[in-house]
């Protein structure tokens, strides 16, 4: 589970994330959608603590992000938009670090089934430098998931990803969600939002503008009946609210 | 494109690069580092730091100096036809493939812009190797730089000529060749003189036996018609470089220009296909740049390879489980073993193997090579604890650009720095003691007598102790500056460049070296106040090694204190503010 209770985030006199609540329970997946400068990106990170909050506080899995980080950090996973991975460490040996760091018991098993499930079997050997965009992107996703843990958090997570890869993606993102985990999507994809949350934040201004199921926020503007989030999306962040 | 097109981009870009520089001038931190960057260069050039003549304006100099520059020039020209695959001269930036490769744009008109962009960075070489070689004598300033520009100019010219032959061989094949056959013909020829007269020379040369003979019967050699008309078109371009006086310079110039416009029209009347080459050059020398800019050189070489190197896998064991640190730690020694490649060591080795012939042979026979070995052993492992950990730099210095990935890892913030420490402590104490060890090796077969040995070998095990703790106070405070004065560190594409950057690293290196002289303030004078009353009863010896433990305590005390604060910084720090985030 994660929860977000009046979260904000200032930059001098700029305002990126303005009291922001919400919570995603075990098997959901919220779609976190916004323009570019909506707050998306400084929302992710304050909740994955790369950056402290200015107020407010995130909970994973019961732990309190700043207050015990490494036991947050433990249940979560975060996957950003922009792989990022270490020079001079093979496939294989990103995910035996990432493994020793979460404490992964048989590590070995956990990331041979990995490398078989994500397609990076025949690039183990292989440095960052020798892989495609979208073969980061599975090894960022792998370490992500070597850990089995209990929150997911995804930032653009189909950058680069051909169209095979993509569906294997949404499966495996779905899958995740029926064992239990609490995931995050964000992503300007907004079919996919569409096609795989169960529930959808829209921010705007580093301000919620509607949270919940697609039909509830529909329910609240009545002229959007029927429409898709593309549409119920525009309509929010484009009618000044 | 038109050439006035072609002339605007450049100027353009160049005139927008510098405006970009100047802006960034504003910044106090810049501008001091260009100052500094200054103030060196006018102490290296202007005053006793560099004074007297450079070698080029040298009278004494005479025509041996510049025989040897001319082959050097030949050398590097033979390069370019050997390597002129990798196409490096060509490079073509991602943005230039984009806009001009997809242009209705003629190959001649291609190579023209790229000659033309690449002539403010040939200037830049020329002004510097005219200030360091070329200062003082009686040819101004300007000429010489003018020569140089023209030799430098040539030789990229060739390099490019090079890179199109064989372009032109391996897309045409046979035809390709036959169309480049003239010009492969004439260096064929004129590389078969120079070795010739180069291994007539040889056995002569070393008969000579003194430096300045040696150097006369080198010169006579190369006076013979062959080897002047094999290196006539290279001692054109060269020899304004080393022209005595201003009636010399300008009776050698037309020459030079001739051998330059001969090149130019030599480079654009070529037909290769050389764009898909050009723009994987440029691709590789891109991402070369950003990783040299973020001081990752390993990386920066293995983008430039011709070849992938097959990556080793990695001996370095890693536990299922244990405390989080050493994970870092490992990941670092890891990193650091894939940068140092077993040639690197080879170049090491055969350094010191030539110093130390050169020593032995410059002393007629009489210095002893394992004294001249021990020496060099024990003088790299002082030099590696003072600028080591300016080198060694797999640690917080490297993972600041990732701080995205690594604050999301279950590992508090003092394991965090102590894992990262650890790792370049780790290497820079191997290779020192090592070093120490083949010094103290070598000294009973440099004829030191038992007496001196057990000495350096007490020595050595002192230095077990120490060194380690010396490089973790030094590494450390690598760390702290680079985690609380990111901007100061070479961080990602906003690192300073040119004269900033050399300003800007004396900064650092100054500020680095005065904060490891106050960190063993506390610990020097901590084994003082113990030594002292223990002398009197225990004598030097006893008050040595008092005095010893207790400043290896201090630093322990020190370093804990260092890495436990840092630690916490890291964890209550907002990278986003000190600007560590993409």
């Amino acid at each position: 589970m994660i929860e977000v209770v009046e979260l904000s985030k200032s930059y001098g006199d700029l305002t990126a994330v303005d009291r922001l609540s919400f919570r995603v329970e075990a098997g959901q997946v919220l779609g976190l959608v916004g323009p570019n400068g909506a707050g998306k990106t400084t929302t992710l990170r304050c909740m994955v603590g790369i950056i402290p909050p200015s107020e407010g506080a995130v909970r994973v899995a019961g732990h309190d992000v700043a207050r015990n980080p490494v036991a947050a950090k433990r249940a979560l996973a975060f996957m950003p938009d922009e792989p990022q991975l270490f020079d001079y460490l093979t496939v294989e040996e990103h995910l035996r670090f990432v493994a020793r760091l979460h404490q992964v018991e048989r590590p070995a098993e956990r990331i041979a089934t990995l490398l078989d499930e994500l397609e990076l079997a025949a690039k183990r050997a292989a440095l960052p430098d020798e892989l495609s965009r979208g073969m980061k992107q599975k090894l960022v996703i792998a370490c992500g998931l070597i850990h089995d843990p209990s929150a997911l958090i995804f930032d653009e997570p189909l950058g680069g990803l051909d169209p095979g890869s993509i569906r294997r993606m949404k499966a495996t993102i779905l899958a995740r969600a029926e064992a239990g985990a609490a995931v995050i999507l964000s992503s300007h994809l907004l079919h996919l939002v569409e096609e795989l949350c169960t529930r959808v934040l829209v921010i705007h201004r580093g301000r919620a503008v509607a949270f919940g199921a697609l039909d509830e926020i529909r329910g609240q503007r009545p002229e959007l009946e029927g429409r898709g989030l593309e549409d119920v999306f525009l309509a929010l962040t484009e009618s000044g609210a | 494109m038109t050439g006035a097109l072609s002339e605007y981009l450049v100027l353009r870009a160049t005139r927008n690069k510098f405006a970009r520089q100047l802006r960034r001038l504003r910044n106090p931190r810049y501008a001091l580092a260009l100052l500094v960057g200054l103030a060196y260069f006018y102490w290296i050039f202007a005053t006793n730091g560099g004074a007297g003549e450079g070698p080029m304006a040298a009278t004494e100099a005479g025509p041996g100096l510049e025989l040897l520059a001319t082959l050097a020039v030949a050398g590097m020209a033979a390069w370019a036809w050997f390597s002129g695959s990798r196409a490096g001269a060509l490079a073509f930036e991602p943005a230039e493939v984009n806009f001009l490769f997809t242009a209705p744009l003629a190959r001649p008109e291609l190579l023209r812009y790229k000659i033309l962009k690449v002539q403010f960075q040939i200037l830049f070489s020329a002004a510097l190797v005219a200030l360091i070689f070329g200062r003082g004598g009686e040819l101004p300033w300007y000429l010489r730089l003018v020569s140089i520009w023209v030799l430098f100019a040539t030789l990229n010219l060739h390099q490019m000529g090079g890179s199109l032959v064989h372009l032109a061989a391996a897309g045409q094949g046979r035809g390709g060749l036959r169309r480049m056959a003239l010009p492969l013909v004439l260096f064929g020829a004129a590389a078969l003189a120079v070795v010739v007269t180069l291994a007539r020379a040889l056995p002569e040369v070393q008969a000579a036996g003194e430096m300045g003979a040696m150097l006369r019967v080198f010169v006579g050699h190369f006076q013979e018609p062959a080897a002047r008309l094999a290196l006539l078109p290279i001692s054109a371009v060269v020899h304004p470089t080393f022209a005595a006086n201003a009636t010399a310079w300008l009776a050698a110039m037309p020459w030079a220009l001739l051998v330059l416009a001969l090149h130019y029209a030599w480079v654009l009347r070529m037909d290769a296909a050389f764009e898909e080459a050009a723009a994987e050059a440029g691709r590789k020398k891109a991402s070369a740049v950003a990783a040299m800019r973020a001081g990752k050189l390993g990386v920066a070489q293995r983008q430039l390879a011709t070849r992938k190197e097959r990556v080793r896998p990695s001996r370095l064991p890693l536990a299922a489980t244990g405390p989080a640190w050493r994970a870092i730690t490992w990941k670092n020694a890891v990193s650091f073993l894939r940068l140092f490649r077993p040639t690197t060591a080879g170049v090491i080795i055969l350094g010191v193997a030539v110093v130390a012939a050169v020593g032995v042979i410059s002393s007629g026979g009489r210095a002893n090579p394992f004294a001249i070995v021990s020496g060099l052993a024990l003088m790299a492992t002082a030099m590696l604890a003072l600028f080591g950990p300016l080198i060694v730099r797999v640690d917080l210095r490297q993972d600041l650009e990732r701080l995205e990935v690594l604050r999301t890892y279950p590992i508090s913030g003092r394991a965090l720095v102590a894992g990262q420490v650890a790792a370049p402590v780790l290497v820079l104490s191997v290779i020192q003691l090592s070093a120490l060890m083949l010094g103290v090796v070598a000294l009973p077969l440099a004829g030191a007598d038992a007496g001196e040995v057990r000495l350096a070998t007490l020595g050595l095990g002192a230095a077990l102790l120490a060194l380690p703790l010396i490089n973790t106070v030094t590494i450390t405070i690598q760390n702290a500056l680079a985690l609380l004065f990111p901007a100061w560190s070479k961080l990602g594409r906003d690192a300073p460049q040119g004269i900033e950057a050399m300003g800007q690293g004396i900064l650092t290196m100054l500020g680095s070296l005065l904060l490891v002289a106050l960190a063993l303030v506390g610990p020097l004078a901590l084994a003082g106040v113990v030594a002292m009353p223990v002398y009197p009863a225990l004598g030097v010896v006893g008050a040595a090694v008092a005095g010893g433990v207790a400043f290896l305590a201090g630093l322990v005390v020190e370093i804990v204190w260092a890495v436990a604060g840092l630690g916490d910084y890291y964890e209550g720090m907002d990278p986003g503010q000190a600007g560590l985030l993409h």
